[in-house]
């Protein structure tokens, strides 16, 4: 293929992926360009969760590889992809239940960079984590992986629990985040109306990639 | 008895103890929270690099300064970060069950004894270096102060102190705690939690060694004195329930200041022996009162260990039918019923086979079964062997007597059981190891239970021959019994509580009294086991129901496969044959080895045999 690997933030080549004794992807194909929003889109048990822990680095494959800016990582460490610039948002459970909202930005970065994209996190710095609404966990979730600037982010369903008004600056982000080059890839059952038309579109079933266009197509068909 | 001026004086000399216990309830709490691991091979730790110490001071001549550099700041850490990259990384990767990471923690114990007995001979040594001279100064008052409690003291709440600091203001603190709540998490966001780990086993390894050389002077010096005393001090971590360093602290300070005003007491009367018992066993208490007091809300890393899931990864019905489970009956069929033919000095070699194939056997029902981690099935056996004893003392009948304390262990186990069953993971297992030390200390070891007993086996099983067969007939019906509850309605009940509690209780599982039907059973196997045990030596011998020789019973069934009864029996045979072929002890660390690598046997020998054979 003369297709250049420089303008893929990430991808899987035929990756096959078994937890215990069942496989969950049978050898699915996921591109990553920088530059565009992309989706996962299906129903619940199509594997959609499990690409995302396969590009993050928290599910081996045993057949296929994973590629990170053209580079081989299928037999890297999650901590070290993190390092490279993927990062991932779990759907659930995602921020640490000892730590303060302020320790946790400082994982990924100063947390005042954070405050200054989601103001509203400034007044919860000195408190738990666990002490948080769902709502308000996921934000810090989010405003931490956004504070360690990846060149992936991996997003698992992550409006869920936020207020509408939070969605739509997160959508605003995720679009700007495209258009400053880097790569942003999300789940959702099916595409949501927001999606730019040039997203790239993947539809899992089963573990199965059936479909891969733009969301324009897919629109259009 | 009033006088004021005493007390002090005796809480003074209480402050050496309580500083060391304290500085393992650190360890203890700072390595659970970093590896999610419980340090149960702590002991070993501290007594091999106490050895070490004694070996480099007072053999080689080096100044006590340098060896205690090399000995805490090199060789302590240095095993530490072996252990996390050979043991613990490896099973850390595949998200072992809890009841491996025991087994694991239990090899290394076993085989950091083994290589002390091995290398430093089993002699008590009492020229052991001390790291500040026991100097004494007077205060005012003429209180004697101990300048060596004063620093273990000052050293404790300098580590305590630094350890909250750092956990506070540095990156690498907020980096730890972060993998302390979630490790998978804790990934994604960039940290390593391989090298928090390893820190963990560090620091762990460190506060073990320095507990070791601190302790070592207090007592005689010897391979297994020494590790009882250190696992004892889990009482403190228990205490503070894995988690809080003030709590370890205050609770290790203030049980060896309690342990040293308890002497002072010293009552008379029928009630003294007791009272003894339980100041030279304070600590062996306060772990059972610890582990049994309910743990509240745990949070964060320490929930997956303690509360979630249970025991082992099952093996499961082996591919392509029964055919597997045949031949291996078959082999242990054989196995077992060779010896009849051998002359009587063969059989009497192999007396003890049975018998502890009966104990292993619960715990392939507990454990394996009901996915239970039962640490205290050696002291249900202990109890059989203590109530035969008992019971052919006053001539009753030897198949009365078994029956009777078959029955009467299975009521015990029922009764003991109801506190304890509805306990998970971790903490089922921390209790069921409290109560066997607790039985060890307070029956077993005890003049005012053991004294004066005999064990004669009656006229028509005094040969050789005729107990081995009357031995394997009470085998044949504990297996048929365990193979009985695993099949059917309970087995399938049984099945789904282990998998999946709460599946268990929306199913209509009663999952309380099957967990207790479970473990009552476990422990009349277990108690009958032990009654054999006592009839094949004709003696009741309390070493062998020490609470380390359980954890190596467990050990050798989680090694040979923790579902596999087969694997239970051949178990047996190793474990006599190995020592009686070598030297005493060598079952030991080649158990240890093997469980020491859990990590790369998922599954146990049976694992391996099942996955060799499916190709």
């Amino acid at each position: 293929m003369s297709a250049p690997t420089g303008g893929l933030a990430a991808e899987l080549r035929g990756v096959r992926v078994r937890y215990g004794r069942v496989d969950r992807l049978h050898g699915v194909d996921v591109r990553c360009p920088n530059g565009r929003v992309g989706f996962l889109v299906g129903r619940n048990g199509s594997g959609r969760s499990t690409v995302l822990a396969t590009l993050a680095g928290l599910a081996r494959p045993y057949q296929g590889r994973v590629t990170v800016a053209g580079r081989d990582v299928t037999a890297l460490a999650a901590h070290r992809r993190a390092a490279l610039g993927v990062v991932l948002v779990p759907a659930r459970r995602a921020v640490f239940s000892t730590l303060t909202v302020a320790e946790t930005l400082s994982l990924s970065g100063p947390p005042e960079h954070a405050a200054a994209r989601f103001p509203e996190l400034t007044a919860l710095f000195a408190r738990r984590c666990t002490e948080l609404s769902g709502g308000q966990q996921q934000l810090v979730a989010l405003a931490r992986a956004l504070l360690a600037d990846p060149s992936l982010l991996l997003l698992d369903e992550p409006e869920r629990g936020l207020a509408p008004t939070v969605v739509t600056r997160l959508r605003h982000l995720l679009t700007d985040r495209a258009k400053a080059g880097h790569a942003v890839l999300l789940t959702a059952r099916t595409l949501p109306p927001w999606a730019p038309d040039d997203a790239l579109v993947h539809v899992l079933e089963r573990g199965r990639l059936v479909w891969l266009g733009e969301a324009g197509e897919l629109r259009q068909g | 008895m009033a006088d004021p001026g005493l007390a002090i004086d005796f809480a003074l000399a209480g402050v050496a103890v309580g500083a060391a216990a304290a500085l393992s309830g650190v360890g203890l709490v700072i390595c659970y929270r970093l590896t999610g691991v419980l340090n149960l091979a702590q002991g070993g730790i501290a007594v091999f690099v106490a050895y070490l110490l004694r070996e480099l001071v007072v053999v080689r001549g080096w100044p006590v300064g340098w060896g205690a550099v090399l000995c805490l700041l090199v060789v302590a850490p240095g095993l530490g970060v072996l252990l996390q990259l050979a043991v613990f990384g490896p099973l850390q990767r595949r998200r072992a069950a809890i009841g491996e990471v025991v087994v694991a923690c239990v090899g290394v114990l076993v085989l950091l004894i083994g290589a002390v007995a091995a290398i430093w001979g089993t002699a008590p040594l009492a020229d052991v270096p001390a790291l500040v001279p026991a100097r004494t100064v007077t205060l005012p008052g003429g209180h004697l102060l101990r300048v060596d409690a004063v620093a273990q003291l000052g050293t404790v709440l300098v580590i305590a102190v630094a350890l909250w600091a750092v956990g506070r203001w540095t990156g690498f603190g907020v980096r730890a705690r972060a993998v302390s709540a979630d490790p998978t998490l804790a990934e994604l966001a960039g940290v390593n939690a391989g090298r928090v780990a390893a820190a963990g086993w560090a620091f762990g390894s460190f506060t073990a060694g320095l507990v070791g050389v601190l302790l070592a002077p207090l007592v005689l010096l010897d391979p297994y004195g020494l590790p009882l005393l250190v696992m004892e001090t889990l009482a403190v971590a228990v205490a503070a329930r894995l988690r809080s360093l003030p709590i370890a602290v205050a609770v290790g300070l203030a049980l060896g200041i309690g342990q040293s005003e308890l002497t002072w007491l010293h009552p008379g009367g029928t009630l003294g022996p007791l009272l003894d018992a339980v100041q030279s066993n304070l600590f062996a208490v306060a772990l059972l009162v610890a582990a049994l007091v309910p743990w509240g809300f745990v949070e964060g890393f320490a929930e997956q260990g303690l509360l979630g899931g249970g025991g082992l990864p099952q093996l499961g019905r082996p591919r392509g039918g029964g055919g597997g489970a045949a031949w291996g009956a078959a082999v242990c069929a054989l196995a077992l019923l060779t010896p009849l033919a051998l002359r009587a000095g063969g059989v009497r070699a192999v007396l003890t086979v049975p018998a502890l194939a009966l104990i292993l056997l619960s715990v392939v029902l507990v454990t394996g079964g009901g996915g239970l981690v039962s640490l205290g099935q050696g002291s249900f056996a202990g109890l059989g062997a203590l109530a035969a004893a008992l019971l052919a003392s006053g001539r009753v009948p030897v198949g009365a007597a078994l029956v009777v304390t078959v029955l009467g262990l299975a009521a015990a186990g029922l009764l003991i059981g109801r506190p304890v069953v509805h306990r998970r993971g971790l903490v089922l297992a921390l209790v069921t190891f409290a109560l066997a030390v607790g039985l060890s200390r307070f029956v077993f070891e005890q003049p005012y239970a053991t004294a004066g007993l005999t064990v004669l086996r009656p006229v028509f099983l005094r040969g050789d021959h005729a107990f081995y067969a009357a031995e394997l007939a009470v085998l044949g019906v504990g297996a048929l019994l365990v193979a009985g509850v695993r099949r059917g309605r309970l087995g399938r009940a049984l099945v789904a509580m282990r998998d999946h509690e709460a599946g268990a209780w929306a199913a209509g599982v009663a999952v309380p009294r099957v967990k207790l039907l479970v473990f009552g059973l476990g422990a009349g196997l277990a108690g009958a086991g032990g009654v054999l045990l006592a009839l094949s030596g004709e003696a009741f011998d309390a070493s062998v129901f020490d609470p380390v020789q359980g954890l190596l019973w467990f050990a050798a069934v989680v090694v040979a496969g923790v579902d596999s009864a087969v694997g239970a029996v051949l178990a047996a045979f190793a474990l006599v044959g190995l020592d009686a072929a070598t030297v005493p002890g060598m079952s030991a660390v080649v158990v240890g080895a093997l469980a020491a690598g859990a990590g790369w046997l998922p599954g146990g020998l049976a694992g391996w045999v099942r996955r060799v054979a499916a190709g």
